[in-house]
């Protein structure tokens, strides 16, 4: 039965290109949205991997590429943003392709807004529905297979001289188009193409059982987990398999549509916490709290996280597991699915926050700086639709149980 | 599924659904930069006044509505609504129904964007955009509306601005008369001498049933479930089949609760007849002729079919659902070209103009989806995948991936079947059923296989 709510809206006006070679039809793209004179915005870690050329290289000399700036930082900022639109302006562009990651996304929406609304003071636009129109046309082209940005109608921009973040949300920061071209996800080392699989994994399962659940997002979800489970491992043992990477790639964007739909949950509260206290790398965290998420919630929602068990492990399995066990089961795939990252990744993928480990061997996360992270995540909003509430002790005790890798019991769980 | 193939999808509707959906309207059109939209509302709607819950939604908005009623689809009238859209500067227009209605708003808004002297020239692209247009449907509809393309006059405009930016889906505006007049064509067999004046059936579209087959719902949730079980097994489109797959199971558990009811008066016929009276004084109708009398165990059976088929609410949200569906349809014949089975349908309807013209697109084309979903038979497992939004979880997991083909096939079939059974053989099952000789079929066969 399709569960339909008293009220719900779905959107995704994001055109979605996706193939093997269809960097190529940008052109004709800007052409359709009347544009010819685009900036390219990236940074310098996918230039230095080459990318950067090939898109290039792909577009051709049928439109003139006015500029390629590649200073933009991991956590995309304010003077960042200003100074690219300045440099946009000076150029004469009309247009942006956003050629990288989350935080490239994020400043190119940021320099859009300036651009488009003819103005010098972006926090005339924070917030969300402070635009009313229209941006220019912005053309996304992701380079990793996980944050979804490339079909979000958010921007987070720091505003570091003030020591805050900056929200900006509007239909109108959708990007015109997605062009996913699986060459920009070819060359993606295995430990990042696990943790940025899980990252969009979780995207869609939060989706799935979270309090905002609506039929177009669940059915969504379902393709984009049917296709992570298809494919992750099969990629992580022949890493030049194209169709892979591009289903891989095709299914973080379906999941970025899934979570802007259906908001994410504690998995996300929690993996921005252990980000911002210890540095983590989201897409590891998200791996490693995924199973935790989906048990915290089961005695609210043990049929639809049961329900989730046919994407993810496949219909004989689901088949074969009896009504009452596909939840528990669903979670114990997922582990089984961490370990085997784990191995794929020669022990990379980490599985407890207490394993992790940073470039030079140090512990990420200091079982001391568990209440901390507890205490942070208090004041993180995604966990507005996470099905069960929690408080500090409940943070805390997820944390210990993900820290040690062991799982989480589920008798003490204040049931609200 | 294999992604050996470069897809594009592009859907730029927004989707509400849900009883107060309308109330969001405001704050919708207002972050579009609209705020004086023109209501288009086809006469009958108008009559029901159903529109009153769209003004009521923008009571105290500070928005003005305007409201303009379609009576049909021609140069005079466009000019009309043209010249009301232009003189009071309305920035917006929402299609408050479905079929001309939404037509009717589609050109309106090219005209009045672009000017008149556009619908000379189709081939002008429509690039530079389009006023705000919403499309909140009263009915079935048919699937075209939300699509990107609207003809006139023999020409065609196409463009996926011509999406609609909103499609709202409220039950409680939906007319559920179509659904209500498949039970009065049940009951009106099984009971000749039953007043049907109960249900809401006007003679009329009682007899225009019988006539042809031209049921709304029936038709737009086959279309609709055609023209999507198509897409989704033929196509390596994720985004495509997400949607399709939430319309294939839209239609059929619409269609599940339809044949379930039906069937369950079909059996009790029995009951029906000797507590007729029963009933005609629960329906509140017939009060004065019939006193409340005291009930036994059959007429309680009796009463309890009645609150099935008369229970609005149900119906609002089955007529939702099919509208719904009807929408995604819209959207999957944006993206996904060569559609065989809306090519074969086509080519069905002018070659046998006779033998076809009581049989609605939507019949035809999924009389027709089992044979045209075999010739995919290369793409066995996506004809498999199938199964799963057109039966549930459980039921796909359940049949091993060798039968699943068959299944799915079958479960077409069987809907088809019961169709049959409770419209009493009015919607066909098989080319046999509709009367065209079989000798004209392999040369029709033929031809459909060169357009396609
Ligand atoms: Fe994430």
């Amino acid at each position: 039965m399709i569960v339909i709510p008293d009220y719900y809206e779905f959107y995704c006006g994001v055109n979605i290109v996706a193939g093997h070679d269809v960097l190529e039809r940008i052109p004709e793209l800007l052409g359709i949205m009347g544009a010819d004179a685009p900036m390219i915005l990236t940074d310098k870690g996918v230039k230095l991997a080459g990318l950067a050329d090939i898109l290039t290289k792909a577009i051709g000399n049928d439109i003139s590429i006015k500029t390629i700036e590649d200073d933009v930082p991991p956590d995309s900022d304010l003077n960042t943003v200003n100074n690219l639109a300045g440099i946009y302006r000076e150029k004469g562009c009309d247009s942006i392709i956003a050629l990288g990651g989350g935080s490239v996304l994020d400043t190119a929406k940021g320099v859009n807004i300036l651009v488009s609304e003819k103005s010098d003071n972006i926090l005339d636009f924070k917030g969300s529905g402070a635009l009313k129109h229209k941006l220019k046309p912005l053309i996304a082209v992701p380079t990793t297979a996980g944050t979804g940005s490339e079909v979000t109608m958010a921007a987070v921009i720091a505003d570091k001289a003030n020591d805050r973040k900056l929200l900006f949300g509007s239909l109108f920061l959708l990007p015109d188009a997605a062009v996913i071209d699986s060459r920009m996800t070819m060359t993606l080392p295995p430990h990042i193409t696990a943790l940025t699989a899980m990252d969009a994994l979780t995207h869609a399962v939060e989706a799935s059982y979270c309090l905002g659940r609506n039929p177009l997002s669940d059915s969504y979800a379902h393709e984009a987990i049917e296709m992570i489970n298809r494919d992750l491992l099969k990629v992580l043992k022949t890493p030049d398999d194209k169709d892979g990477r591009l289903a891989l790639a095709t299914a973080a964007t379906m999941a970025g549509i899934a979570f802007s739909n259906s908001p994410v949950g504690m998995v996300h509260t929690l993996g921005h916490s252990v980000g911002s206290v210890c540095h983590a790398p989201h897409g590891t965290c998200m791996a490693i709290l995924l199973p935790y998420g989906m048990e915290y919630n089961m005695h609210k929602r043990e049929e639809r996280i049961g329900e989730i068990l046919l994407p993810l492990a496949g219909p004989d399995i689901f088949a074969a597991t009896p009504f009452n066990l596909r939840a528990e089961k669903a979670v114990a795939h997922i582990r089984k699915l961490n370990q085997e990252l784990s191995v794929a990744t020669g022990g990379i993928h980490g599985t407890s926050l207490g394993e992790l480990k940073d470039r030079d061997g140090n512990k990420m996360v200091l079982k001391e700086k568990l209440p901390d992270i507890a205490k942070t995540a208090m004041g993180d909003g995604t966990l507005f639709y996470n099905p069960e509430d929690m408080d500090y002790e409940d943070f805390l005790m997820v944390l210990e149980a993900a820290y040690e890798g062991v799982p989480l019991d589920r008798s003490r769980i204040k049931c609200g | 599924m294999s992604m050996t193939e470069r897809f594009e999808f592009l859907c730029r509707t927004k989707t509400l659904s849900g009883n107060r959906s309308m109330e969001h309207l405001p704050f919708e059109l207002s972050s579009m930069d609209a705020k004086k939209p023109f209501v288009l509302i086809s006469s009958s709607d108008r009559e029901r006044g159903c529109h009153k819950s769209l003004v009521r939604a923008f009571e105290g908005s500070g928005v003005s509505l305007g409201i303009s009623t379609v009576t049909s689809l021609d140069s005079q009238s466009l000019k009309a609504q043209y010249a009301l859209f232009n003189e009071r500067g309305f920035d917006s227009i929402i299609a408050f129904g479905t079929g001309e209605v939404v037509d009717m708003a589609k050109l309106l808004n090219i005209v009045a964007f672009y000017g008149p002297e556009i619908l000379r020239n189709p081939e002008k692209s429509l690039n530079g955009g389009l006023y705000p247009l919403v499309y909140i449907p009263t009915g079935a509809g048919c699937g075209m509306e939300t699509c990107n393309e609207i003809s006139f006059n023999e020409k065609t405009f196409s463009s996926p601005a011509l999406m609609p930016d909103i499609a709202l889906f409220a039950p409680e505006i939906m007319d559920t008369t179509s659904i209500q007049e498949i039970f009065g064509i049940r009951l009106q067999s099984d009971i000749n001498d039953l007043d049907t004046n109960f249900l809401n059936i006007n003679e009329t579209s009682n007899s225009n049933i019988k006539k042809n087959s031209a049921n709304p719902f029936i038709n737009s949730g086959l279309s609709s479930l055609s023209i999507c079980s198509e897409a989704y097994a033929m196509s390596n489109n994720p985004p495509a089949r997400a949607y399709a797959s939430v319309a294939i199971s839209m239609v059929m558990e619409s269609f599940a609760s339809l044949i379930m009811e039906a069937k369950d008066i079909l059996s009790s016929n029995k009951n029906i007849k000797s507590h007729k009276n029963c009933m005609l004084g629960k329906s509140g109708t017939n009060k004065t002729s019939i006193k409340k009398r005291h009930l036994k165990k059959s007429d309680t059976k009796a009463m309890h079919l009645i609150s099935c088929y008369s229970n609005k609410k149900r119906l609002s949200e089955n007529m939702t659902k099919i509208a719904q569906a009807s929408a995604i349809s819209g959207y999957i014949r944006a993206n996904i070209k060569d559609i065989k089975c809306i090519e074969i349908a086509n080519l069905f309807t002018d070659s046998h103009p006779d033998a076809m013209k009581n049989i609605p697109a939507g019949q035809c084309m999924a009389m027709l989806l089992p044979e045209i979903l075999i010739t995919y038979e290369e793409k066995q497992n996506l004809l498999g995948s199938l199964l799963l939004p057109l039966s549930d979880q459980l039921t796909y997991a359940a049949t091993p991936l060798p039968q699943r083909r068959d299944m799915a096939l079958h479960s077409i079939r069987t809907l088809l079947n019961d169709l049959f059974i409770i419209t009493d053989g009015r919607v066909p099952r098989t080319i046999d059923d509709t009367g065209i000789p079989r000798d004209n079929l392999s040369t029709l066969m033929e031809q459909a296989g060169r357009q396609s």
